[in-house]
């Protein structure tokens, strides 16, 4: 797949929100605020950018060479959870308005799916280091794109009456339903039209 | 926040990081340890199954014929071939079984196609693949491969056909026409709406038009190194 | 002890109320059969991850607790994928990268910092099972509702001595189903509108439990 190809699929064609479901729980959960969904954007995008270079590299020079591939879950989330741990404490240490602005999202990405989902991805696809990186960071900007999207929709739910029983998260599936269903323009034909 | 992280630093002495990274090491061990032993259980399961399914697939492919061995292929040109089996009927080579790798919606996927030597696909079965669950998933169907079975052979009237228009095309042409593959037929009758059976190509509700491509793209591959390989000698 | 393992069902529902472990819940509930084995895989690691952090407890450093949690999660989640792969090869590609995303199931680390270092081995054990029985029941009803009306059938395992090839065909709904249910945005609508019925339900509750509050007077008489 070319790179090009590569950014396509992640942002539009294989969504990590709409088409995937990775990442759903902070989607729900801070989309309420136009704000914290781009912090959170930023914050994803940061990490499985780091994420998927590392656990590439990991993979394809480490598990592989010592045949001990099956131990990828375990080593995976644990380079994850440190990964997170070590920007948290940069991030802290040299730029205290990025800690200010993307801080409290941080802790909350090592339980999130979607940077998991990413390195289980590159690895399914054979990916190489660079390949990875870029996948990886169209993901969260995917990622990001949807979360945005979906928060500004949910600003404009304030202003709306909607019955009760709908009002907050089940709403905001329906929602994020009906984006799904426009997505689904985004499908592997525009990739072969674009790209040939 | 200076106040309290102060005395928890100061607790963190020597002894104390060597025991609890002692601890931690520990249960790792045991876990990395206990999963050895259970993946040298299920890893000549996993290997066996795979033997025993590629083996039923043959059986399913070719009716006919000594099934030879599976034999490596390291083709430059047709890098979609994995490996292939040789069918001979009294010694004389008649079809082969080319074992095919493309890449599907959701990642790679592994194909199994049966092709007479003139490049005329007489079967195929998708063996893996990891589509998104439902998305896809109909090329697992042996009704898929419907539409590639009997073409790409120099001497048959189709090729395979590799792009949906083609395919409409040849849908088009036969008469035969069994289903219609690009519509969503409505039911003729009551009974029918009742008792029928799925109707309608999954393919082009959730434009996982990507599978068709992946199939499509390393059956015409199988097809050529075929014709490449024996093409000449029949 | 009882209600320990009850409580997972309806009113601490894991998908319903708490709404955890979303992505695995919608990703795979296309066909029924991917759910019973979804739900199977998450309440053997919730089960053997909940019995042994409850085990490990006092052996366990506070400050480190998090990454013990994930190694004796994550070997569990291994487990199931290596087994799966082995003996169960059709479901295992069906689920594909969405077993070892098991891994991230806030469901499951919620439960070990929640309730088993806190609690003994017997109590942490019913909480998996009915935690576990809650996800699964849930994840069922979102995987019935998407395959009997997205798709006409309702996918089971085969058992091939009484010809049952595993696929049950609803009459006039397999011929024309409604295929936007299988889809990717059919599994939020169906989450959505759950939810919501879930919301409702909650508030009747309370509604009729606020009422109550006026009624023991007069019975206790």
């Amino acid at each position: 797949m070319s790179y090009v190809g590569i950014i396509i699929t992640f942002v539009f064609v294989e969504n990590f929100i709409l088409s995937r479901f990775l990442g759903l729980c902070p989607f729900i959960g801070v989309s309420r605020k136009m704000e914290s969904a781009v912090g959170m954007g930023f914050a994803v995008i940061f990490v499985m950018a780091m994420a998927s270079i590392i656990t590439t590299l990991i993979y394809n020079y480490l598990l592989i060479t010592f045949n001990i591939t099956f131990l990828k879950t375990i080593v995976f989330i644990l380079v994850i959870a440190a990964l997170v741990q070590f920007v948290e404490m940069v991030i802290q240490k040299n730029s205290p308005p990025l800690y200010k602005a993307l801080g409290i999202y941080l802790p909350l990405i090592t339980t999130n799916c979607a940077v998991l989902g990413i390195a289980m991805i590159a690895v399914e696809k054979e990916f190489n280091v660079f390949e990875s990186f870029v996948a990886g960071v169209s993901a969260g900007a995917g990622f990001m794109l949807s979360i945005v999207l979906m928060s500004a929709l949910r600003e404009k739910f304030e202003t709306e009456w909607i019955p009760k029983p709908f009002r907050g998260m089940p709403i905001a599936f329906i929602t994020a339903g009906l984006m799904a269903l426009a997505f689904m323009a985004f499908d592997k034909a525009l990739l072969k039209n674009l790209l040939g | 926040m200076k106040q309290e992280n102060k005395p928890n630093k100061a607790n963190w002495d020597f002894k104390q990081i060597l025991l609890v990274g002692s601890k931690l090491f520990v249960i790792a061990a045991i876990s990395a340890t206990l999963l050895s032993l259970i993946y040298a259980v299920t890893e000549p399961a996993k290997q066996e199954n795979i033997l025993a399914e590629e083996k039923e697939t043959l059986s399913v492919l070719i009716a006919s014929g000594d099934i030879g061995p599976k034999e490596a292929v390291n083709s430059m040109q047709f890098k979609q071939v994995i490996s292939r089996w040789i069918v001979r009927e009294a010694g004389n080579p008649v079809a082969v079984v080319l074992q095919l790798a493309g890449n599907g919606y959701g990642g790679p996927l592994s194909l199994m196609a049966g092709y007479k030597l003139d490049g005329e696909l007489i079967n195929a079965k998708l063996m893996v693949n990891t589509e998104t669950p439902g998305l896809g998933k109909k090329a697992e169907t042996d009704a898929y491969m419907n539409k590639f079975r009997g073409k790409g052979g120099t001497g048959s009237g189709y090729p395979l056909p590799v792009n949906k228009e083609m395919l409409a095309e040849q849908q088009q042409g036969s008469s035969a026409g069994s289903t219609t593959v690009f519509q969503v037929k409505r039911p003729a009758n009551f009974a029918e709406w009742l008792f029928g059976k799925p109707k309608g190509n999954v393919d082009t509700v959730t434009g996982a038009t990507i599978t068709f491509t992946a199939v499509s793209g390393a059956l015409e591959a199988g097809s050529d190194y075929v014709k490449q390989t024996w093409g000449g000698a029949e | 002890m009882i209600k320990e393992l009850t409580k997972g069902i309806f009113k601490e529902n894991p998908l319903f109320i708490i709404v955890l472990g979303l992505c695995p819940a919608l990703a795979v509930s296309t066909e029924v059969i991917n759910a019973i084995g979804m739900g199977a895989g998450v309440i053997f690691v919730l089960l053997g991850s909940n019995v042994f952090i409850s085990l490990l407890r006092n052996f366990i450093p506070e400050k480190v607790r998090i990454p013990c949690y994930v190694i004796v999660i994550a070997s569990f989640v291994t487990i199931v994928d290596m087994v799966m792969g082995a003996w169960l090869p059709v479901l295992s590609r069906n689920l594909g990268i969405y077993i070892p995303l098991i891994v991230v199931n806030c469901i499951i680390l919620g439960r070990a910092e929640a309730f088993a270092n806190k609690n003994t081995v017997g109590r942490s054990v019913m909480d998996a099972i009915g935690m576990g029985i809650g996800f699964t029941l849930s994840l069922l009803l979102i995987a019935a509702v998407r395959e009997i009306f997205g798709n006409g059938t309702i996918t089971l395992f085969p058992i091939p001595f009484l010809q049952f090839d595993g696929i049950i065909r609803i009459p006039g709904l397999s011929s024309m189903p409604a295929r936007v249910l299988g889809l990717s945005s059919g599994a939020l609508f169906v989450m959505g509108y759950f939810k919501a019925l879930f919301n409702w339900l909650e508030q009747k509750q309370k509604e009729s439990a606020a009422n109550s509050l006026v009624e023991p007077v007069i019975q206790e008489q």
